[in-house]
């Protein structure tokens, strides 16, 4: 395991440790958020890469990295802030007590902390490690290619480019949205 | 034969043999409830680790307790002083003290079983409350993972004898080794069904996915209960 992997296991942990600690009826609500988004970034990375190779070709790819990797990266993390801050999508009800209720806090916590680093990866891993050039002792320098891992099956991992389609996502946003409304 | 090195279906069966034994016993200590099961599994891990330490305090206590009901039955004292110190100090004799350097392991198990019994008897009709939460359930998952460490190793003389290894007490190593090996198993079970489903994995991982949001959102109690 390289830094790459500690930094961004280090975010998923710090995540799951916040789930644990607010239960899982309240992660849930972030759930339905980081799932939104995922799917987002799913539907921009299957139908944007044509785009972002044309602004590629006319701008400075290096430069469209940076400013792109910048903009995604402080619009998903105000998107996770937004999440956590006030009342969003708490579910109701009250949640089992200990040690299942943790354990169930600690699985959705996972979760969550999976989507959180893994996309914040997928958007460092699209545009090229842009950090890697504001902070060079920060990421190794021989890093394959995010295109050339997601097309030879080995990001596979990262959420948005997980299933097939990003239609997968819907559904368990579906199932989540219609257990939220209903109570 | 390492458990690892055995095929896929073999590591299943190992696999779900351990998960419906620790079952059943997560089902017994849910049952019994927690306080129960939480004096029990004190109380039966504390004489493993004592009996398995300082045995040997309890071996000589046997055999001066033994020596000494020798002495009274053999009218010790009303005889002569030679008499009374001759039978206590002599070294014990293996045919007539109930543990000796051969039979100590067979006499401490024993005692083990007989603390846990009682434990259980004691437990059952003193503690009255007693919640049935997953507490109790872990607990009785503890108790069935350190009865499995102790009688495992006795049980397998029944199908391999010649396997057996009755020269120590209790090995704690055991207790630790099992679960170490169970978890592998399980494991390696995962693995394998891992590379299986490979063709279908985006289905499997949507479904865990559902399992998980919907199995968390459905254990929500009403707010009003």
């Amino acid at each position: 395991m390289g830094p790459v992997e500690g930094f961004f296991l280090s975010i998923a942990l710090i995540v799951t440790l916040i789930g644990v600690a607010r239960n899982y009826n309240k992660e849930l609500g972030n759930t339905v958020v980081f799932i939104s988004t995922v799917m987002l970034f799913a539907f921009g990375w299957e139908y944007g890469q044509g785009l972002l190779t044309q602004i590629d070709s006319v701008f400075l790819p290096e430069a469209v990295d940076l400013i792109l990797g910048l903009l995604l990266t402080i619009l998903f993390v105000s998107i996770i802030f937004a999440s956590y801050a006030g009342r969003t999508f708490d579910f109701r009800g009250r949640p089992v007590p200990p040690p299942g209720g943790t354990l169930l806090s600690l699985v959705v916590g996972m979760l969550n902390g999976y989507l959180v680093a893994g996309t914040l990866w997928f958007i460092q891993g699209i545009t090229n490690y842009p950090l890697q050039r504001i902070f060079p002792w920060f990421v190794p320098a021989n890093l394959t290619p995010a295109t050339d891992l997601i097309a030879s099956g080995t990001a596979w991992y990262w959420p948005p480019v997980l299933f097939p389609s990003p239609v997968f996502w819907a559904i368990p946003l579906a199932i989540l949205l219609n257990l939220r409304v209903r109570g | 034969m390492d458990a690892t090195a055995l095929n896929t279906l073999d590591q299943l069966q190992i696999a779900i043999a351990f998960i419906l034994y620790l079952f059943v016993f997560g089902w017994i200590g849910y049952r019994r409830g927690q306080m129960r099961e939480l004096w029990v599994f004190v109380v039966a891990l504390l004489s493993l680790v004592v009996l398995r330490l300082r045995g040997d305090i309890f071996v000589a206590a046997a055999n001066l307790g033994w020596k000494l009901i020798n002495l009274l039955m053999s009218g010790g004292l009303s005889g002569g002083g030679t008499t009374a110190s001759d039978i206590i100090i002599a070294c014990p004799d293996p045919q007539t003290v109930p543990a000796t350097a051969c039979n100590a392991p067979g006499y401490l198990f024993l005692l083990w079983v007989t603390i846990v019994i009682l434990t259980y008897v004691i437990t059952t009709s003193t503690i009255v409350k007693s919640p049935h939460n997953g507490w109790a359930i872990l607990l009785g998952i503890g108790n069935g993972l350190v009865y499995a460490s102790v009688f495992l190793p006795r049980l397998v003389g029944l199908f391999r004898p010649d396997l057996v290894q009755l020269d120590q007490p209790f090995l704690l190593n055991t207790l630790t080794g099992l679960i170490r090996t169970a978890f592998t198993v399980i494991w390696s079970v995962i693995e394998d069904f891992w590379t299986l489903v490979e063709p279908v994995r985006p289905f499997v991982i949507l479904l865990l996915l559902i399992l998980i949001v919907v199995g968390a959102a459905s254990t929500l109690r009403s707010a009003k209960a």
